[in-house]
């Protein structure tokens, strides 16, 4: 055998062997099955309920709050609105009641909050504030909300039972937009989202006794998203680099601990929360599901499509979710 | 009456609209208006005509669906590679702005809030809240610390703006608000107001010899993105 004729035979079997170790690959790779909803609804502003297999989800067409039981196929209207507009939903931990929030399209600055009984399919309440955003405490008794009017000079942090009684204002503030998050019973965390990047400070708020502490000065902060009552992931840029990177945030510890060079669009946690959570990475204009497990980051071989606009991620023990352009996906898969 | 001006090929020398009373026919502004000219620097010539095709572009990004949400990491101007609101997943306030304008054929150029003081694409047209009452034209851009807005036009003396900021629809994103006293809640904040010097060119950049030009500049954009 020549010698040419070994390197042909050495490459074509390198070859071969390169094309299998693809075609596994791919094959590996799971595709997401879409789930068709029975009313042909687009699905927005979704919450799933784990265990139940159901998501809550604002139909804009017929400007409705409905749930969907993924097991026996089947909708039902929550509450239908009059007022077209609505532009966030925020659900109770329990599953029980949900905030929804409407903006004047005319304006972008008038808005009304409704408290509805997610159970008894109504509307309990409006509550008299212009809310800017708000965030449920873990037991769904209270709740915290950034009352701001960009037509007056209302600009205060307040807290109240969900259906806007018991109104309690625990800090004046000064800046447009903020972030806060419920930490335990009665403290708050909470601190300015500038809109260009700019050193902020991370504040602690003891609502019994009206005291602010300094938790954090001077960081770069961007996009948060809360994983636990005692762990935040943050954005975070270093002085003088535009380049966000993930961090978690101990609140405990008051410690920022590196995660990884790229930012998540949306992560969302695990069953045991702080150690495990998924989330959704973008990178070189890629879109991927990733797990972190402890502080490792492993790539979750689900195919995505390039175009895939995922506005919604949430995962039980065996299947993951998501909504991508107004229609539910789920693809089957062990988190643990 | 709240004057949104859509140009669509068309130029926008000599457009008169805004508030009344206003001085935005190009002129130069005298007295305490007048300055000096050049990118960040108040101008000492004629005033660039006004920019309203910067609103339609921008209008594209406020009508996308599902929305474009608000964040300022890299690229906070999006990829260049296309044009409009198609591939854009997140914009801060600057890259909504830059956008807008690049859409429009006016600028080159992803810019923040500070960059966009020694750009030489802009001019500084007012310098006081003062100015910029008399002045503002529909696509102008009002810089205050740390914000920029894409202002749109007067209905009395509220003002209609288009913005990208961390809240309204979930995540934020481009959103129009309409403030009864812009002045009166951020005159404190206000840096300038900024137009195109290439305003009077609208309607040749917006056509095939525009797009010629931005092509040849993507390797500017490109670079100032990283």
């Amino acid at each position: 055998m020549s010698k040419r004729t070994k390197w042909i035979i050495i490459s074509v079997v390198i070859s071969y062997l390169l094309i299998v170790i693809l075609a596994v690959t791919v094959l590996k790779q799971k595709t997401p099955e879409q789930i068709s909803n029975p009313d042909g609804d687009s699905i927005n502003m979704a919450h799933y309920v784990n265990d139940k297999e159901t998501i809550y989800y604002f139909e804009n067409k017929g400007n409705t709050l409905k749930k969907w039981d993924l097991a026996k196929s089947q909708t039902e209207t929550i509450v239908k609105l009059k007022d077209i507009g609505v532009d966030w939903v925020e659900y109770s931990p329990n599953n029980t009641m949900a905030l929804v929030h409407w903006t004047n399209p005319e304006d972008g600055i008038e808005n009304k909050t409704w408290l509805v009984d997610l159970v008894n399919k109504k509307i309990v309440s409006e509550i008299q504030d212009s809310i800017n955003d708000v965030f449920w405490r873990m037991d769904s008794k209270k709740i915290a909300y950034h009352n701001i009017d960009f037509n007056s000079d209302v600009n205060s942090l307040v807290v109240s039972n969900p259906d806007g009684s018991g109104r309690q204002e625990v800090a004046q503030l000064d800046e447009d937009y903020y972030q806060f998050y419920w930490t335990d019973e009665n403290k708050l965390i909470y601190f300015p989202l500038p809109t260009e990047s700019i050193e902020t400070d991370l504040f602690e708020l003891n609502i019994n006794n009206g005291q602010t502490n300094t938790l954090v000065m001077q960081k770069y902060l961007g996009n948060n998203f809360k994983i636990s009552n005692s762990v935040i992931l943050f954005e975070m840029s270093l002085k003088g680099s535009e380049d966000y990177k993930l961090y978690r945030y101990d609140i405990n510890n008051n410690e920022f601990i590196f995660l990884d060079n790229n930012v998540l669009a949306k992560p969302i946690a695990s069953l045991d929360q702080e150690k495990l959570f998924i989330g959704l990475e973008l990178k070189d204009g890629n879109k991927s599901l990733v797990k972190f497990t402890n502080f490792s980051k492993k790539k979750i071989r689900v195919s995505l499509d390039e175009l895939n606009v995922i506005t919604d991620l949430f995962y039980d023990d065996k299947t993951i979710y998501f909504v991508d352009n107004g229609k539910l996906f789920k693809v089957n898969y062990n988190i643990q | 009456m709240i004057i949104v001006m859509v140009l669509v090929g068309a130029s926008c020398v000599g457009f008169v609209g805004g508030r009344q009373g206003a001085n935005h026919t190009g002129e130069m502004v005298t007295g305490e208006d007048s300055g000096t000219s050049g990118g960040g620097e108040e101008v000492t010539g004629p005033i660039p005509p006004s920019c309203g095709g910067v609103i339609e572009k921008a209008q594209a990004y406020l009508n996308r669906s599902p929305h474009i949400v608000y964040s300022q990491r890299q690229p906070h101007c999006g990829s260049f590679r296309d044009y409009g609101p198609g591939g854009i997943t997140w914009l801060d306030c600057s890259g909504f702005a830059s956008r807008a304008y690049r859409d429009a054929g006016l600028n080159t150029s992803c810019f923040t809030t500070m960059s966009i003081r020694s750009n030489s694409q802009f001019v500084k047209v007012a310098s006081t809240v003062a100015q910029a009452k008399n002045i503002l034209s529909p696509g102008d851009l009002i810089v205050i610390e740390g914000h920029v807005v894409i202002f749109v036009g007067w209905s009395g003396s509220s003002m209609t703006v288009y913005e990208s900021t961390p809240s309204g629809l979930p995540g934020g994103g481009p959103i129009k608000r309409v403030y009864r006293d812009y002045f009166g809640r951020y005159g404190r904040r206000f840096v300038g107001v900024y137009r195109s010097t290439k305003c009077g060119d609208t309607s040749k950049n917006m056509n095939n010899t525009g797009f010629s030009l931005l092509t040849k500049n993507y390797d500017n954009f490109s670079q100032e993105v990283q």
